[in-house]
């Protein structure tokens, strides 16, 4: 086997492999969605929940426990997710450096510690705005997806509309995954990334969109309160 | 520029400008597609889906923000 062949099966293992399952992934996640939303159900909770973790005719505390629930599950089981997947791309792919693995577990802790004191501020600061626009408080908090189908009936589109956003993700993951492979002129993300944070003000800027993008995906479209 | 040639980065801006743009006519009301959020709450759908996208997310901040650094943010 020649240098070229072995460089070759190196970038395809390390650059191509991860982004292409990346995305099929996530697209497979979305086809999944896509196929519950189009099932002819009365009413939907979350695949795999009862009916009874609906908020219609529950309680303010039991509302707060499924919120509860919902959000521990989230964290925990999103966390301990992304470090099985490092562990497995560390001894599988490519054992990128020493401190890898404990870097991700200690690392993405940190950024959970950080994130949920923000993500409580936003909400808290939402609620008061909310207050004072003069929409009434004080409900059963409940994440979107555990809410009655009809309720999140709005999501429904034609699905070329969502096709057309896994056209433009998969235009960015095979950007990504040339520039991985070495392809000539083309950085990858993280240079870019690397590029914008070379400046506090740009560093900033990064970690407030990046807890924006979590609070707005995670915590944001949460029910706190029915006006929301 | 780390060594990339200017029409590089330009290639990233005109990626996530696209993204912006169509999410800017979603928004307006032009297309009738739906917007990102939309088309997260359909991947959140199911709760792995839901934890493939925490993960995602975590993922990105721990890339961009915390790798390479040592507990604590200890350079």
């Amino acid at each position: 086997m020649g240098p070229l062949t072995v460089l070759a099966a190196s970038v395809e293992r390390q650059a191509l492999v991860p982004m292409a399952a990346g995305y099929l992934i996530l697209m497979s996640a979305l086809a999944l969605g896509l196929r519950s939303l189009s099932r002819p159900q009365a009413t939907k909770a979350e695949p795999g929940q009862s009916a009874g973790s609906s908020p219609a005719g529950s309680g303010q505390r039991s509302g707060w426990a499924v919120l509860a629930r919902h959000a521990i599950g989230t964290v925990v089981a999103g966390y301990l997710l992304l470090i099985a997947v490092v562990i497995a791309y560390y001894y599988a792919v490519a054992r990128v450096g020493p401190r890898f693995v404990q870097g991700a577990v200690t690392g993405s802790a940190l950024l959970i510690g950080l994130a949920a004191p923000v993500f409580a501020a936003a909400s808290w600061l939402a609620e008061l705005l909310r207050r004072r626009r003069g929409r009434p408080a004080g409900h059963t908090p409940v994440p979107v997806d555990l809410l009655p189908r009809e309720e999140v009936s709005r999501a429904r589109h034609p699905l070329i509309g969502y096709l057309a956003w896994a056209v433009l993700f998969g235009a960015l993951f095979a950007w990504e995954g040339l520039a991985l492979a070495g392809v000539t002129g083309i950085p990858t993300v993280s240079d870019v990334v690397r590029v914008i944070m070379r400046y506090p003000v740009g560093r900033w800027a990064l970690f407030a969109l990046w807890l924006w993008v979590g609070w707005r995906s995670f915590i944001r479209s949460w029910r706190f309160f029915p006006l929301a | 520029m780390a060594g990339y040639p200017l029409i590089g980065y330009l290639a990233w801006a005109v990626l996530f400008g696209a993204l912006l743009a169509w999410e800017g006519l979603v928004r307006a009301g032009v297309t009738g597609a739906p917007a990102l959020r939309d088309v997260f709450r359909v991947i959140t759908r199911y709760p792995v889906g839901r934890w493939m996208l925490f993960a995602l997310w975590l993922w990105l901040g721990w890339h961009f923000f915390i790798r390479g650094w040592h507990f604590l943010l200890r350079a």
